[in-house]
């Protein structure tokens, strides 16, 4: 008990992150939290499952992402939009955000999930290149592959934009 | 050699090892260029981790916080006593591990003696439960059960399934039950050649694997009646199955005898 008091303890420092994670997949504030809660709800369960000595941010992400993309899938059975519909406004509610991050963060949303999952992953949440693949479920050359084509993508919207 | 742009981005990333790192710083001495662009990757990555610090510093919404504390609500209630905790607390783990299916679905009707013939069926439930004038005991089925069943080795899709098998306060051998058939659940302790019934629940019972749907908490795995009635019994912990094995050799006789 006492250790899954600890992993509790630890879950709550990071809930930030995962907020921030699930955004990049959501893009949509509510969504996020939503998504995250269920996350939390499940990892809750299955705290057996986390095997000790591994990262639990890199388990969390994975789990956050997995939700996510349950979800995508039964939103598309149901026939409802995914999250690129016109109906929400990105995250840019909030004022105090500066320019830089929304620019940022929408052109991360123009990119496919895939590669985005990539660089949040790594150049954003410090994972190793393995950990991120780990917690992709891909392989090591796959994540390194997709990371190169986010950047890139992501530097002609950035470019093109600044130009 | 060549230098691929992934490559540089590899290295940019810290994620070379020492010898292709000084492959790489040889390059770069001889190509400027190959310099700028990890240089360039290095600014990207900074660049994409600063805009988005910004986000961690929000205020967490209270209910995401709950969804972790809440969990944490569920944990064994303190005792006072700590050997008494480690046994209770092992208990729990035990009967966890064993993974009672009656769960949530048991109502919480306690039925003693001449109760549970109307609530079982008078039929049913002369062939599950026998009373007489010294109190209520197990019927065949169910004692053939407690008297020859492992835990540890029972068929997930037995009749009547035995949970835990314990010592309680007077020195007996008791072990919890659940007859699926019969939609009974309880406890029996060994008497003689007989189980006494120390306790019966009556509620519509379910296999393991059979529940569906239902979402499976931590604290639903057994009746609480049950957990409690057995918790103001038991003396010490419950048996391992080494110990439940030696019993069963034993012919469930008392320990300590």
């Amino acid at each position: 008990m006492d250790d899954s008091e600890r992993i509790k303890r630890e879950l709550v420092e990071l809930i930030p992150r995962l907020r921030r994670f699930a955004r990049s997949l959501t893009r949509d504030v509510a969504d996020a939290d939503d998504l995250v809660q269920l996350a939390l709800e499940k990892a809750l369960g299955r705290l057996d499952q986390w095997q000790r000595g591994t990262r639990l941010d890199s388990w969390m992400f994975t789990i956050v992402r997995n939700t996510w993309l349950d979800e995508l899938r039964s939103r598309s059975r149901r026939g409802e939009f995914g999250p690129l519909d016109e109906q929400h406004e990105p995250a840019a509610v909030d004022a105090a955000r500066t320019e830089d991050t929304l620019a940022i963060q929408q052109a991360l949303g123009r990119l496919p999930e895939e590669q985005r999952s990539c660089l949040m992953l790594v150049l954003v949440e410090g994972l190793s290149y393995q950990e991120a693949a780990s917690a992709l479920g891909i392989p090591i050359g796959t994540l390194t592959s997709r990371l190169a084509r986010g950047r890139d993508a992501l530097q002609a919207v950035l470019g093109t934009e600044a130009g | 050699m060549q230098i691929s742009d992934e490559l540089l981005m590899r290295y940019a990333d810290g994620e070379l090892d020492p010898i292709e790192r000084a492959r790489v710083d040889d390059a770069v001495r001889a190509d400027p260029a190959l310099g700028r662009r990890i240089t360039a990757f290095r600014a990207q990555r900074d660049r994409l981790a600063r805009a988005l610090a910004s986000e961690l510093e929000e205020p967490v919404p209270d209910r995401l916080r709950m969804v972790i504390e809440r969990a944490a609500a569920v944990a064994p209630p303190r005792i006072a006593d700590l050997s008494e905790r480690r046994a209770r607390k092992r208990l729990a783990d035990r009967i966890l591990a064993w993974s009672w299916p009656e769960a949530g679905a048991l109502a919480a009707s306690l039925l003693l003696g001449a109760l549970i013939a109307q609530q079982v069926g008078q039929k049913r439930a002369e062939s599950t439960l026998r009373t007489s004038s010294d109190g209520l005991f197990a019927g065949p089925t169910i004692a053939q059960a407690l008297s020859t069943q492992l835990a540890s080795r029972q068929s997930p899709t037995a009749d009547v399934r035995v949970g835990l098998t314990f010592e309680n306060q007077r020195g007996e051998l008791c072990r919890t039950f659940a007859d699926h058939a019969a939609s009974l659940s309880g406890f029996a302790c060994r008497i003689g050649r007989e189980w006494r019934v120390e306790m019966a629940l009556s509620g519509a019972s379910s296999r393991p694997g059979e529940q569906q749907g239902a979402v499976r908490t931590a604290g639903s795995e057994m009746s609480p009646d049950l957990l409690s009635a057995v918790e103001a019994q038991i003396r010490g912990e419950p048996l391992d199955a080494t110990a439940e094995a030696k019993a069963l050799q034993n012919d469930w006789r008392p320990p300590g005898r």
